[in-house]
């Protein structure tokens, strides 16, 4: 038999629309730390997280017939609505880093002894946030969310490929800031 | 022959565990810093790992808070033909937001209002009584000034008013709301579109925005009003009430 919560996400959402709890625990429980999770690998601010992820499911409660599961998953489409709350809340920051604009593949010496003996997982953080978005947010949904290139397409809104690209970019950036921490 | 840059794509792909394209294992047989640059991108996938583990999981508050935004969602959709009035004290941590919110874009609605020229002045406002959501707090109020005459219940939105004789005995006293007061510069609500009623506390001067005489008591002083804000957040009547 199905239920709540192994049913589509066209179907919760449907449910959701005639104010059923039990499909919204499903969605939440489906999406939920997701979205946090990209809001607080955005904002670094727990704050700004829980409004995001607030304003994200709201958005959901008011204009549930905007998703479409013809473009992408549910979570893909709540992810994608996170990114925009959270741009606004992070503001406008250049997407562009002007002081790290080198595609120089970080390669000098055994960064990766560096990492393990230097590099806590704090300073990790603080590089990825010290990343242009349009980068941390590439990072923060193929790395640390772990999701497919074709998912992490329809949250930003852009082809394949360029996420691709912009993956292998914020990653060459972030051996280099880290790189930099490691031998100042 | 591609070049060490041209197969940093590819190292990157193997350091996040997609397969290794075979071209790529014959360059690292005889490129050191590619296997060098494949080891930090692995360490580097590795700390990113370690990183996600270490994230918090969401407070329950936020799902607590949604659930009880449903809820209210829900309840006002079906309960808004008997019962459109509610008020902020009974509303969830989010929508209490709202009211906030709501209550700063009427303020900035009246500002507007109030400095923008009137071609001429509106007719003075009815006044009629709608039932009391809660023991009223009498106000130390002065004569009501000619255009707030009480009507009695019944005759709400009905033609002539009809004088009303004072309560012998303290009892509790209806509320005494003007009409709803369109505010300037805002499109109307379209027929499919919902609308919450928000009762806020605004300064008195908010009234000579809408062309009422705001006779005795401080300009400054706070006056309760009901907000109609529209399902997009946007204000779009207003009307005081005397309690």
């Amino acid at each position: 038999m199905r239920t709540v919560s192994n049913a589509s996400d066209t179907d919760l959402v449907r449910l959701l629309t005639s104010g059923n709890e039990a499909a919204f625990q499903a969605i939440y429980e489906r999406c939920g730390k997701s979205v946090y999770r990209f809001a607080l690998h955005m904002s670094a601010d727990p704050h700004i997280a829980e409004e995001v992820t607030q304003d994200t499911f709201l958005t959901l409660f008011r204009q549930p017939s905007a998703f479409d599961a013809a473009r992408g998953t549910l979570c893909s489409w709540l992810l994608g609505i996170a990114r925009n709350h959270a741009r606004r809340a992070i503001g406008n920051a250049p997407d562009e880093d002007p002081l790290d604009d080198s595609n120089e593949v970080a390669s000098s010496s055994d960064l990766l002894g560096d990492l393990t003996r230097r590099e806590t997982i704090e300073s990790v953080r603080q590089a990825v946030l010290s990343l242009p978005p349009v980068y941390r947010e590439a990072i923060a949904l193929c790395d640390l969310q772990e999701m497919d290139y074709r998912d992490a397409a329809v949250v930003l809104d852009c082809p394949v490929g360029t996420v691709r690209s912009r993956l292998h970019r914020a990653r060459i950036m972030l051996l280099n800031k880290l790189q930099t921490r490691c031998l100042a | 022959m591609k070049n060490c840059k041209e197969f940093y794509p590819l190292i990157v792909a193997a350091a996040r565990r997609e397969p290794v394209a075979a071209e790529l294992e014959q360059h690292l047989d005889t490129c050191p810093d590619c296997c060098v640059a494949l080891a930090n991108q692995r360490s580097l996938t590795a700390a990113l790992g370690a990183m996600a583990k270490s994230d918090p999981l969401p407070p329950p508050a936020i799902q607590a808070a949604l659930l009880a935004d449903l809820r209210s969602q829900t309840n006002l959709r079906t309960s808004r033909p008997s019962n459109p009035l509610r008020t902020h004290a009974t509303l969830p941590g989010r929508a209490r937001k709202q009211v906030v919110l709501a209550a700063a874009a009427v303020a900035a609605a009246l500002a507007l209002a109030f400095f923008w020229p009137k071609p001429q002045a509106p007719a003075p406002p009815r006044m009629a009584h709608i039932a009391p959501p809660a023991p009223p707090v009498v106000e130390q109020s002065k004569p009501a000034p000619e255009p707030l005459r009480q009507l009695p219940a019944r005759a709400k939105r009905r033609g002539a008013p009809r004088p009303v004789p004072a309560p012998a005995a303290p009892e509790p006293q209806p509320e005494v709301a003007t009409d709803f007061y369109p505010v300037p510069y805002t499109e109307p609500l379209r027929p499919h579109q919902r609308a919450d009623i928000y009762r806020v506390q605004v300064p008195r001067a908010s009234m000579a925005a809408f062309g009422i005489p705001v006779i005795g008591g401080r300009l400054d002083s706070q006056i309760t009003a009901d907000v109609v804000v529209g399902e997009d957040g946007v204000t779009r009547a207003v009307r005081f009430i005397r309690q």
